[in-house]
């Protein structure tokens, strides 16, 4: 990914919501390489919604199964869970 | 020096609620306005503003009053609110749903149409009676509906926006401002924007702290950006904070859990709110929780690698309470702390929400210096919003006035600049060292090598706001706070980034927002050093009581640490001024 690109989509990460800050810009930082072009086409799309839809997507309060970003929208939200990888208390 | 200049009659530094209020006046009034926001105006920190919007409209009730309404926000202010603004924004507040109602902003309906209302903490009728239904919603996405009825009128009305544009540095002239200096994130091209009017809505600055529910954005850009121009920030020791954050995230716990059973320990185990409030406990006020959980930490019995954090205990409620009674906490647990509540308790820390102060502003959003001992209006600068400070939240703010004020006062910044380039308020010009000083802070991380890393500077700016300035608050612990600052400031003075490149450099942009981070964060700790008295959200551990004899006034910092202080009003016009009385 392009410094150019990369920069881009990290702006794009930034929100108005807290929680979308920590959720999209965890995953682009940590995931997004790994993805496939067209899952990575996805996420880029994604990020053209409105803070309210994602805000319910993302932390699960509306799951539509039928909707074309719901898969990419299930990968954020594993990642998010399953980050946090040790823990030390 | 050869520099682009675009000249509008009004320039609104934000896209929030309050900027989108005010371009839009300026804009149907057929003015030509620009908007600079760093990011897409939609995607400003208005959105999370999901409680509602205050009016004593009496729709559910049968009847309210704005006078109550007046009352009870001076009174959760406790007395540092003016009153004459606090008047302006309650007596506003209705006139300005009804528009918003009429722009199309979709509120929640009874069943007979009118606009639906709830109950809200601190809201009462007949001056402190009985609690009375006084926000108004748009369901749970206030904020949201707000900023783009906004949006989308301003694009009807033919505002002209500069989205990922970055504000700068106010450019001074002789008399006043004469514009800003921006910098556009997708080509690195500088232009100044000249105006007869600049309006600063550029929102908080909850990152200066650890833990904030802020959004990455809230800076404090228009502080920075003041202070630099040799204004004042007023009242600046006051900041909401919240008793549980999820550690190294920000986002809230509610203060439910800890009704329904869930207790805070310490790395030792012990539930430490036993010893400093045996009576209430973990039920006691949100400030005795939050101070109390820093103490813990302060002095050691924090948890966690760096023992910088607490513990919310709740999986001894039972897996039918925690789902039942305390809807989404599990999910929230595991997306932002790893940690499932059910098994393992939650890692929880004191976590700032709102600032109250700012930058100071008559009730027509026109900015205040203060020059020996009186007010004296800056030409051609506004702000309004949470980066103002008007005041009408005082020491501490209601619950659903935040959005009011943003709406109240970006319509009152729009109507006043409107009369001011219709009585024929004209442009100022900068000299070339007006200019200079507007690019010295790019100037500065252009050239600056092999300095320290921006995020190496800002997480030790945030841990000490966090530790010696957030919710503890001694004269002896600020003290070491003011070293570790001081320090900090020549560190960041020689700081630099790695990447000096023109296109869409956004660690550029953040070097830039950590300057502003800077300033912010020593008016807080100026302030909240120099006022010996505990009142609203300003808590001295050493000064315990409010003391009206001495502090009942506005502080205010200039940035080469020079304090002064200004009256608080309590001449309100149309009715008589609410009194002192003690806090219950």
């Amino acid at each position: 990914m392009s410094k150019f690109i990369s920069s881009r989509l990290s702006w794009a990460c930034r929100r108005g919501m807290l929680e979308l800050d920590l959720l999209l810009g965890n995953f682009l930082h940590e995931a997004f390489e790994t993805l496939s072009p067209y899952d990575q086409k996805l996420f880029i799309e994604l990020l053209e919604m409105n803070d309210q839809d994602l805000f319910l997507w993302l932390t699960g309060k509306e799951v539509n199964n039928n909707h074309y970003l719901n898969g990419i929208i299930k990968k954020i939200r594993y990642h998010a869970e399953h980050r946090h990888s040790i823990k030390t208390f | 020096m050869n520099l682009a200049t675009q000249r509008f009659d009004a320039v609104i530094v934000g896209g929030g609620g309050a900027g989108l209020r005010a371009s839009l006046e300026l804009a149907q009034s057929g003015l030509n306005v620009a908007v600079i926001s760093k990011v897409f105006p939609t995607r400003s920190h208005t959105v999370s503003a999901q409680g509602g919007i205050n009016a004593a409209l009496g729709n559910t009730d049968g009847s309210d009053d704005w006078r109550w309404h007046m009352y009870d926000t001076v009174m959760g202010s406790d007395f540092l609110g003016d009153q004459d603004a606090i008047e302006y924004m309650c007596k506003h507040a209705p006139e300005t749903i009804y528009e918003l109602e009429h722009m199309g902003l979709p509120f929640s309906r009874l069943d007979n149409g009118k606009i639906y209302q709830r109950a809200f903490g601190g809201q009462t009728r007949n001056f402190g009676g009985e609690l009375v239904h006084r926000t108004c919603c748009a369901a749970d996405r206030t904020g949201h509906a707000m900023l783009h009825t906004l949006y989308q009128r301003n694009v009807a009305a033919r505002a002209k926006f500069f989205n990922e544009w970055f504000a700068m540095d106010l450019v001074k002239a002789e008399q006043g401002i004469a514009g800003v200096m921006a910098l556009n994130i997708e080509t690195g091209e500088v232009v100044f924007l000249q105006a007869r009017a600049t309006i600063l809505a550029t929102g908080g600055a909850g990152r200066i702290f650890q833990s904030t529910t802020n959004a990455h954005i809230n800076t404090g850009d228009g502080f920075g950006m003041v202070l630099r121009a040799g204004l004042p920030l007023q009242d600046m020791e006051f900041w909401q904070f919240h008793p549980t954050g999820i550690a190294g995230a920000g986002v809230l716990i509610t203060e439910g859990s800890r009704g329904e059973g869930g207790y805070l320990i310490n790395k030792e185990g012990e539930r430490y709110m036993e010893r400093y409030a045996p009576h209430l406990k973990d039920l006691s006020c949100r400030d005795v929780v939050a101070r109390s959980s820093m103490i813990e930490i302060r002095e050691g019995r924090g948890c966690g690698p760096k023992g910088d954090y607490v513990l919310l205990k709740l999986d001894h409620l039972g897996t039918e309470v925690i789902n039942k009674r305390l809807p989404g906490i599990r999910e929230l647990s595991i997306t932002f702390a790893g940690v499932d509540p059910l098994k393992n308790p939650i890692p929880v820390v004191p976590t700032c929400h709102y600032l109250m102060g700012g930058i100071p502003t008559t009730v027509h959003a026109q900015v205040l210096t203060v020059k020996n001992g009186q007010d004296h209006i800056v030409e051609g600068l506004y702000a309004a919003g949470e980066c103002a400070c008007v005041s009408v939240h005082g020491a501490n703010r209601l619950g659903a006035n935040s959005l009011l004020d943003i709406v109240v006062f970006g319509r009152a910044a729009g109507l006043h600049v409107q009369q001011s380039v219709r009585e024929g308020l004209g442009y100022r010009t900068p000299s070339s060292a007006d200019i200079e000083a507007a690019l010295s802070g790019l100037n500065r991380w252009n050239n600056n090598q092999n300095g320290e890393s921006v995020d190496v500077i800002r997480n030790e700016l945030q841990k000490i706001m966090q530790n010696d300035f957030g919710v503890f608050r001694t004269a002896e612990h600020m003290q070491e706070g003011f070293k570790k600052l001081e320090k900090l400031q020549e560190r960041l003075k020689s700081a630099s980034i790695k990447d000096k490149s023109q296109y869409f450099n956004t660690s550029r942009i953040e070097a830039l927002e950590l300057d502003n981070l800077m300033e912010t964060a020593l008016a807080t700790a100026y302030l909240a050093n120099e006022r010996t008295e505990s009142r609203g959200a300003h808590a001295r551990y050493d000064f315990p009581k409010r003391n009206d004899r001495d502090w009942l006034k506005h502080s205010m910092y200039f940035s080469d640490g020079t304090i002064d202080f200004r009256p608080v009003n309590m001449k309100p016009h149309e009715v008589e001024p609410i009194k002192l009385k003690d806090r219950e």
